[in-house]
């Protein structure tokens, strides 16, 4: 790591784990550690001078106080220092760099700046460069989120190095987006809304793929004649096209708990992630795509479609980490609108919450098709002087496996999602057939 | 490993000071306790004598994290204070201000941020100056008569007047550098 970043970050044992900003700052000036060395070596001879009596000693203490007085130059001091900061950007995406700018102004002349720079919690600080009284800060967020860009403490030194007072800067807060999984598959459901699109439905309709022929009926259009039909039966024959319709896909997030694993990743993030990967999936292919969390607060958004809507999505998911909590949910609070009949819903969900198996259960009476998108929890630890644990966790496997099967017994099939850019191999069995939801 | 290689130069400095405060002019041929303190001097002198590159911030209490953080002040200190109680030969003392001198240039280089290397080593010439004339006034035979001690106030004069040219001229040099600062910044 670059020195300068080093000492401005406190030798943090780990970027990812800065320090806190002190609480109680220093205000005013105060003399700098150079200035304390000097007084006190310069004491240390003198006094050792004038105790044993030893003239020479005095020429120890003489470099010193030269050094101290020609260090005290007045006017040499900046006054009312103030520091003025501006982040021209505060939304991106997990992994971008975002830049602060820290402008000092003071009256008078100033030696040195020495920064301190706590970065928020899952913010990372990359780079620190300083030109005169500008310091420029580059940041990284690993995670999405909310988060406090961090605190900065430049401690701004007199010319002669002697005196220095702090000054502090806060940076405010970013948007972090989850970055979405890397995803192009669309499964469909059976039956489409009435809207053009880039689906191939089972209706009949205008599009590109041949499903057919039947006899001419008037009207039709002369250019649809199939002439090998035709030839073939004796009286003129028309093609037949499948119909390209667009779908509704609403992602139910499961935000009632985040089980964070001994590698730290997190099943939230997880989720938000392939969350993000589905919406931008099916916004890529014209349809409209909405956003049901559930968790602490129920929150959702009404299908939309267009490359903005994507990021309205992951905005509308940023708080669920702050709304993690024990109220049961209700679909029916749920607009119609946000939820519209029909609608293919993606359940990304851990299934570690038997809340959430009851929302899907809701879900399946309402008759919308859904697939569930498994995000793997790990496997509870054993203790090994436990005789009874390896049947323990036979049974929990046993338990998971009946869960599953009941779910796509009710027409909800689940995939599981094994890691990152996966997620098209998981949802890849769901192209062979429309998914048909609960049969009634 | 890196910044052992980076400091040795400095940590051998800080070594030599700290075991050359012991006098060990005066020390006896044969193993005495002199050698020990010696050998301690220089242990503690190589630990303490790396430049504190951390930023002058209170993280702890503990006694060790106060010795971590002060130890360069430290060891310049204690040099200074044994070498004040001691009376080595006139080679000694040279070496030892010059030491100590050159180590506070050092370790102000390292740790001290923002001070121009003009102004650096203006002042460091400027402090050796001084250290050495009263090296010389202190060392003057102002008990071998009449000459001595003309000497030795001549000398005396001559740092007084040195000190206060210098301040002087720093005080008008500054007046005039923070007129001109507050112009162009209003």
């Amino acid at each position: 790591m670059n020195p300068s970043l080093q000492r401005a970050l406190g030798r943090a044992d780990s970027p990812l784990e800065p320090l806190e900003p002190p609480a109680n700052r220093p205000v005013g000036r105060r003399l700098s550690e150079r200035a304390h060395r000097l007084a006190l070596v310069a004491a240390c001879a003198l006094i050792g001078a004038l105790v044993s009596g030893h003239a020479w000693a005095f020429a120890l203490a003489a470099g010193p106080v030269v050094w101290l007085l020609l260090a005290a130059t007045p006017g040499s001091r900046p006054d009312r220092v103030e520091a003025r900061t501006s982040v021209p950007v505060r939304r991106c995406f997990e992994g971008e760099p975002m830049t602060a700018r820290l402008d000092l102004s003071y009256a008078g002349s100033a030696g040195g700046l020495d920064p301190a720079v706590y970065p928020g919690p899952g913010v990372e600080l990359l780079a620190l460069t300083q030109h005169e009284a500008v310091l420029e800060l580059e940041f990284t967020a690993r995670r999405w989120g909310r988060w406090s860009l961090g605190t900065v403490d430049v401690d701004v030194y007199d010319r002669g190095g002697l005196v220095r007072q702090t000054v502090r800067a806060e940076l405010g807060e970013c948007e972090i987006f989850p970055l979405p999984d890397d995803s192009a598959l669309t499964p469909i459901p059976t039956r489409l809304p009435n809207r053009l699109g880039e689906h191939t439905s089972r209706q009949h309709g205008e599009g590109l793929e041949f499903v057919g022929i039947r006899p001419y009926r008037w009207g039709d259009r002369q250019r649809r004649i199939h002439w090998a039909a035709t030839t073939r039966r004796g009286s003129v024959q028309i093609s037949e096209f499948a119909a390209e319709q667009a779908t509704d896909a609403v992602v139910l997030l499961d935000a009632f708990g985040d089980v964070v694993g001994t590698g730290g990743g997190s099943t939230l993030d997880d989720s938000v992630r392939v969350a993000a990967g589905i919406a931008r999936a099916y916004l890529r292919s014209h349809d409209r795509v909405g956003i049901v969390s559930l968790g602490g607060k129920l929150r959702w958004l009404t299908p939309g479609t267009g490359s903005t809507h994507l990021l309205r999505i992951v905005e509308s998911v940023l708080d669920v980490r702050r709304d993690l909590g024990y109220q049961t949910p209700d679909l029916d609070r749920v607009p119609p609108p946000a939820l519209p009949n029909g609608a293919l819903v993606y359940a990304v969900t851990p299934l570690g919450d038997d809340r959430f198996v009851d929302a899907l259960q809701d879900l399946t009476l309402r008759g919308n098709p859904a697939v569930i998108v498994e995000i793997p929890a790990g496997e509870p630890r054993l203790d090994p002087e436990d005789p009874g644990a390896p049947l323990a966790l036979r049974l929990w496997r046993l338990d998971r496996e009946a869960l599953r099967f009941s779910l796509t017994e009710r027409g909800m099939p689940v995939v599981v999602w094994e890691g990152e850019g996966a997620l098209d191999l998981a949802l890849a069995p769901l192209l062979r057939r429309p998914v048909h939801g609960r049969t009634r | 490993m890196n910044s052992l290689l980076e400091t040795l130069p400095i940590r051998i400095l800080g070594a030599a000071l700290l075991v050359g405060a012991l006098d060990p002019a005066r020390w006896p041929a044969y193993l005495s306790p002199q050698w020990f303190f010696g050998g301690a001097a220089l242990v503690a002198g190589f630990w303490a004598a790396a430049p504190v590159v951390d930023r002058p911030e209170a993280r702890s209490f503990r006694l060790r994290h106060q010795l971590d953080r002060y130890r360069n002040t430290l060891l310049a200190a204690a040099a200074a204070l044994l070498d004040a109680f001691q009376s080595p030969p006139v080679w000694l003392m040279a070496v030892e201000l010059a030491l100590l001198l050159t180590y506070l240039v050092l370790v102000d280089a390292g740790t001290a941020p923002g001070r121009p290397a003009a102004r650096q080593l203006d002042h460091a010439a400027y402090a050796y100056a001084g250290s050495a004339l009263v090296l010389l006034a202190a060392l003057a035979p102002v008990s071998g008569g009449g000459w001595g001690r003309i000497v030795a106030a001549v000398a005396a004069l001559g740092t007084l007047g040195l000190l206060f040219a210098a301040v002087r001229l720093r005080y008008a040099a500054g007046d005039a550098r923070s007129a001109a600062a507050t112009v162009r910044r209003h």
